[in-house]
């Protein structure tokens, strides 16, 4: 599995091939602009490019 | 633990043969399509996290091999990012390069916008069908 970050433009921010690393970096994303919340998202892909699970910026509870 | 990232190492191609993508955008007749073929650098976003540490991807756009990618993001987005999957067929000689990045099926690519849409030669439905110039 590929986890990808994207924002609303619809181009790649990152990627990683950990879960818990894309979260922790959108995290991180959302710990600094907290206003992009809405804007940023993970994206889960097989190994054949088809989408699951999305995880936005504003689902996280991130603490200052 | 450091996070490892998947952009390590970025192999840019300077197009020397035609080249298919696909871009979720909005419909031809939209101002917004244009802008859809901007990179965040060029939207002048600051770069976010990761893109502080890769330039070069804070100035790309994202295209997909295939069309499936693209309605699954406009579709998680609630079609914020656009409303049309453009198949796009980029060219030698107007200046575009591209790179195979992140995950699979995903292209980082660079071009002038209006080179990048006027690259725009269809568009596809979610059954990767052509779509008629009457429903554009």
């Amino acid at each position: 599995m590929t986890y990808s970050i994207f924002t609303s433009t619809g181009n790649l921010v990152d990627a990683f091939d950990d879960r818990d690393a894309a979260v922790a970096a959108l995290t991180d994303i959302v710990r600094a602009e907290p206003e992009s919340a809405d804007e940023v998202f993970v994206v889960a892909q097989d190994d054949e490019g088809n989408v699951g699970e999305t995880i936005y910026g504003s689902s996280l509870h991130v603490t200052a | 633990m450091p996070r490892l990232s998947l952009i390590q190492e970025v192999l840019v191609r300077v197009l020397e043969d035609e080249m298919l993508l696909y871009r979720a955008t909005w419909a031809g007749s939209d101002p917004a399509q244009l802008e859809s073929f901007r990179s965040h650098y060029e939207l002048q976003r600051p770069p976010r996290g990761p893109e502080v540490r890769a330039a070069v991807i804070h100035m790309a756009v994202s295209m997909f091999e295939t069309a499936e990618p693209c309605w699954a993001l406009i579709d998680r987005t609630k079609g914020r990012i656009g409303d049309h999957v453009a198949e796009l067929r980029l060219v030698p000689g107007r200046g575009v390069c591209a790179a195979k990045t992140g995950g699979p099926l995903h292209w980082s690519v660079w071009g002038n916008p209006a080179v990048l849409q006027a690259a725009v030669s269809g568009y596809v439905d979610r059954w990767n069908l052509p779509i008629s110039s009457s429903r554009r």
